[in-house]
């Protein structure tokens, strides 16, 4: 029972990263960033390059990796999204699809078709036993890392000058104008910094799950599963979100095998029709 | 639209009617054929997204519907063709309004994922209830049509049938577009508020757009399983939606003809870049790209554009000034 | 706005009729050979080793004067491992290209397709280098032949071996909820010994958390899980399994008897057992050859879809040589023919995989299966079982 419970909030974790990218970016930018699976999966492969460099630390291939995915974001962002008015919601949802597609084959280009794992012993350590249950070092970095990720972004967010501009520029754009805040430079460093976060989720999913160049869709959909069901308006609500995805997959997957998914998916739709703002979210108040 | 262009149609038609006589490779017999059916399914997917602005990355679902629906009553219930046509256009109408009751409220972005969702669940099922669906080994032995006697057993009555039931229903699109029921879904893609206020029951218009998209996607996968046979779930997946997606896009969403041209250029354009192997979808991802960054209304509007810029370049030189 | 009605008029009709018109490339120099196989996709390391293997074949003969004085083209065309591209990829190499025969594709779902869309109706021979169902060659087809050992043949020796020689009895199954031909053979071959299978567990083609059905496995406490899915998710399965605590030996399909799987999964996957014709270090001297040049050109270890694809188009290089084509590109249809009754005649070739016999009632080559087991990082063969009865 522990090691389900265990396993299930690692990989809920990781889901939840994913969702908080969704997040970031809906509420600054106003768009659903069906590539971010595929970001993920980019993510991955980049840790496999840095360690194959010569990186062996995980902090640091870490680092490398957050800043690295924050630089491609900001790529991605100037040539693909920032040039296509916010109200053509169609076509700039149809060029998230457009970069998904380039995305993943790029890594088949770059990295070939093979799934790749991470060495062994790349995360160091010996397993931890707590009571009878056995944890893996794979599973308590994954913890650690993901925790303080989140910290750093709630501690960011709310904390320093920085966040509280951005978490403005995503509330009111034009308020934020108004207090002297670069909104587009805000919203710009906002994708960046759900890239970055999704690229190390990239990194900590590499263990328990394979990289190879078609595993986007599978995180991508999961990811915003759990954003919706916290609730896209909320970060802390796509955390708890993932976590209760992947407590769910890892109980009933027990009972459902291949129809788990399909569940995660009614459970998506229902929340969608009955409480859109999610279970966490705030209330959006259209205006007329 | 003129006289020179409906001749200019005409003249097309008849090329594309002699077409089997020119080739008996059954290879263009069946591409041309496919990309018929695609044409159906995004004349379906103009109608929801380009003319009413509801967006749907679930078409695939609708079609894999409507194939496995279809195989499994023509090979297991041994119902005949156009029984089976009729069935499922009528589940097609009530799919799709299920799921337009149950996207009524959700907003743009929304929208997108529960139809997205919803070609996944399509999927899904259809990899997993293998007794029922031939799992990923596929559906298969699904008997040939029989239309009125007539048995549609080789590709170039399947190729004619296909053509037969495209220009049906570019026919039905243009004279719909051109209604009152045209109107309002233009009308309420622009501005809903505003349409209800004019009189428009905006449920209804949403309702009907959705349920004619998935008749539409429906008949052409009744057209698939009877014309070629056998079906594979690994077919139908969100890269198949997003396929017909660019193809409305690349055309042009909201025109009559944007459909038609984004389609046959797609569907035709991908199989001459198959040379390029493992890089043949990117090129096709950064088109996809580029002409939303640069033209989102597509080839139509780059067209126009050009056209406009031409004009008004040559009578300025003619010392003509235009309004 | 009646410039775009002219302009898209005309744009669809030159496309259409250009494909048309440029269609057809075949000359009458070359001998040429198709196949379609994975090279994107699912299978793409599997496909692009029997690629790699083909071209090592159209090379080697092409070096030894080519066959009756005639160079042979090989050309290839991508799957992507999706059933309806193997077919208008298949249909292109037969219509447009005038293929004499095609080998490929590599998995049962794209195997299916080409089958019954490409083979039986355009009459021309296409051999499958992987995809073990047994139903592929079901039904009497005349011009699909397999190239790989079915299902029924595979799971059988694996069990004899585990029962009878190691003395398992507790077996679980965890499945790719698309493939079920596997898991039924390997449910009656534990019948027939007297034994059930423990539990039975499905998954989804892509999935990535394999905990819920693994931790249900752990729970039936098993001596052996049999994997049946592709090598991703074989990997990610078999790793997850060790770091939930399950121990019980992995017994591996088809789908993950390549050296990929062993270079993904990494320590996990030493003792890994399963079953299969042809493994590169058998050291029959016929094999050491072909892995020997292949190593040499493309720096890894054939798989067996390499060794599959190799057996496939020797044994139509040799209808070619024995039979008298007419290698006009207009009688192309004649030519498949001769092409398919000398493969219908074909008895005990000896190939790099084993004896190879068709008949035109059986398209389906029996192979001698070996035992193989993940040794220090290689596959390597615990036994030899011959043709399992």
């Amino acid at each position: 029972m522990g090691t389900i419970i265990i396993v299930g909030i690692t990989v809920g974790l990781i889901y939840g990263l994913v969702a908080i990218g969704y997040s970031l970016i809906w509420q600054t930018m106003g768009l659903v960033h069906f590539a971010q699976g595929d970001l993920l999966m980019i993510g991955g492969f980049l840790v496999l390059t840095f360690i194959n460099a010569g990186f062996s630390s995980p902090l640091l291939v870490c680092i490398l990796v957050f800043l690295a995915m924050g630089l491609i974001g900001a790529f991605i962002e100037q040539v693909a999204y920032r040039p296509i008015p916010r109200e053509k919601h169609v076509t700039r949802i149809i060029c998230t699809l457009g970069v998904g597609l380039i995305l993943r084959n790029l890594a088949v280009l770059l990295w070939g078709t093979s799934s790749r794992g991470l060495p062994e012993n790349f995360f160091p350590g010996a397993a931890l036993a707590l009571g009878e249950v056995s944890i893996q070092p794979v599973y308590y970095w994954t913890f650690i890392i993901g925790c303080t990720l989140v910290l750093g972004l709630v501690l960011f967010l709310y904390r320093t000058k920085y966040g509280v501009a951005m978490r403005l520029t995503a509330y009111n754009p034009a308020l934020a104008e108004l207090m002297g805040v670069n909104s587009k430079l805000f919203q710009s460093a906002a994708f960046m910094l759900a890239i970055g976060i999704t690229g190390v989720a990239g990194m900590l999913i590499s263990p328990i799950a394979f990289v190879h160049y078609n595993m986007g869709l599978s995180f991508g959909v999961k990811g915003f599963t759990a954003a919706i069901i916290g609730g896209l308006n909320s970060l802390p609500g796509s955390l708890v979100g993932g976590i209760v995805l992947g407590l769910s997959e890892v109980f009933f997957g027990k009972y459902l095998s291949g129809y788990v998914d399909v569940l995660a998916f009614t459970v998506m739709i229902l929340v969608l029709i009955f409480k859109p703002r999610g279970l966490l979210g705030k209330v959006e108040a259209e205006k007329i | 639209m003129t006289k020179h262009a409906k001749y200019l149609w005409l003249g097309l038609l008849l090329v594309l009617l002699a077409l089997p006589l020119l080739t008996n490779s059954y290879y263009i017999l069946r591409l041309l054929t496919t990309t018929g059916m695609y044409l159906i399914i995004v004349s379906g997917l103009n109608v929801l997204q380009g003319y009413a602005g509801l967006v749907s990355i679930g078409q695939a679902g609708f079609y894999g519907f409507g194939a496995y629906a279809a195989g499994l009553l023509m090979k297991n219930a041994g119902m005949p063709f156009v029984p089976t046509v009729v069935v499922v256009m009528c589940i097609g109408a009530l799919v799709g309004l299920f799921l337009g009751m149950v996207c009524l409220k959700l907003k743009q972005a929304y929208l997108a994922i529960v139809t997205l969702a919803f070609g996944l669940i399509v999927q899904i099922v259809a990899v997993n209830w293998s007794s029922v669906t031939g799992g990923m080994e596929g559906l298969m032995g699904i008997p040939k049509p029989n239309i009125f006697g007539f048995l549609i057993n080789t590709p170039t009555r399947g190729y004619y049938l296909v053509l037969l039931i495209s220009v049906i229903v570019s026919f039905v699109i243009a004279n719909l577009t051109k209604s009152s029921w045209g109107r309002a879904l233009n009308a309420v893609r622009d501005d809903e508020i505003a349409a209800n206020i004019m009189g428009i029951n905006v449920v209804n218009t949403k309702l009907f757009a959705f349920a004619f998209s998935s008749v539409l996607a429906m008949l052409s996968g009744t057209l698939y399983a009877g014309l070629y046979g056998g079906i594979f779930s690994d077919y139908f997946d969100m890269n198949l939606s997003v396929l017909f997606l660019s193809m409305m896009v690349i055309g042009g969403a909201g025109t009559q003809v944007g459909p038609v041209l984004g389609t046959v250029l797609i569907a035709l354009g991908l199989e001459t870049l198959r040379f390029l192997g493992e890089g043949q979808m990117l090129v096709y991802g950064v088109i996809v790209v580029a002409l939303c960054v640069f033209s989102p209304g597509g080839l139509v509007e780059l067209f126009s554009k050009k056209y406009r810029e031409y004009k008004d370049k040559t009578l300025a030189e003619r010392g003509v000034t235009s309004e | 706005m009646r410039i775009k009605q002219y302009v898209s008029a005309l744009l669809i009709g030159l496309t259409t009729v250009g494909l048309v018109g440029c269609s057809g490339g075949a000359d009458n120099k070359t001998i040429n050979v198709g196949a379609i196989l994975s090279l994107t996709g699912v299978l793409a390391h599997g496909g692009v080793d029997a690629r790699n293997a083909l071209q090592l074949a159209v090379e080697e003969i092409n070096a030894s004067g080519g066959i009756k004085g005639r160079q042979v083209k090989l050309l290839v065309e991508n799957t992507n491992t999706d059933p309806e591209r193997t077919v208008s990829g298949a249909l292109k190499l037969a219509n447009e290209n005038k293929v004499l025969a095609i080998v490929g594709p590599d998995n049962s779902p794209t195997a299916f397709a080409a089958r019954s869309q490409v083979a039986e109706p355009e009459h021309i021979v296409i051999m499958s280098v992987t995809g073990s169902s047994p139903k592929l060659t079901e039904g009497n087809p005349r011009w699909f032949f397999r190239g790989a050992t079915p299902a029924e043949f595979q799971t059988k020796s694996l069990v004899q071996y585990l029962v009878k020689e190691k003395g398992l009895k507790r077996f679980a199954i965890l499945s790719d909820s698309g493939i079920t031909d596997q898991i039924e053979s390997f449910t009656k071959d534990l019948k027939a010994m007297g034994l059930e299978p423990v539990a039975t567990e499905m998954f989804k083609s892509g999935q990535t958390n394999f905990n819920g059905p693994l931790l249900n496995i752990k729970s039936k406490n098993p001596e052996a899980i049999f994997f049946i899915g592709y090598i991703t998710e074989g990997a990610s399965a078999l790793t997850q399994a060790r770091n939930l605590g399950v121990d019980a030996r992995f017994l591996g399909s088809i789908g993950i008897i390549y050296d990929e799987f062993i270079k993904v999964a990494g320590k996990s996957s030493e003792g890994v057992i399963a079953s299969i014709g042809f493994t590169a270090s058998n050291e029959a001297a016929d094999v050491q050859k072909f892995v020997t040049a292949y190593k040499t050109k493309y720096n890894q270890d054939p798989s067996h879809a390499a060794a599959q694809a190799y057996d496939q188009v020797n044994l139509i290089f040799q209808a070619i040589q024995n039979q008298n084509l007419t290698f006009d590109s207009a009688k192309v249809e004649q030519d498949r023919v001769m092409i398919r009754d000398y493969l219908e005649q074909v008895k005990n070739y000896k190939g790099i995989t084993s004896m190879i016999s068709y008949s035109p009632t059986d398209h389906s080559a029996y192979k001698d299966v070996n035992i193989l087991e993940v040794v220090n990082g290689k596959w390597k063969v615990i036994k030899h079982s011959g043709e399992a009865n």
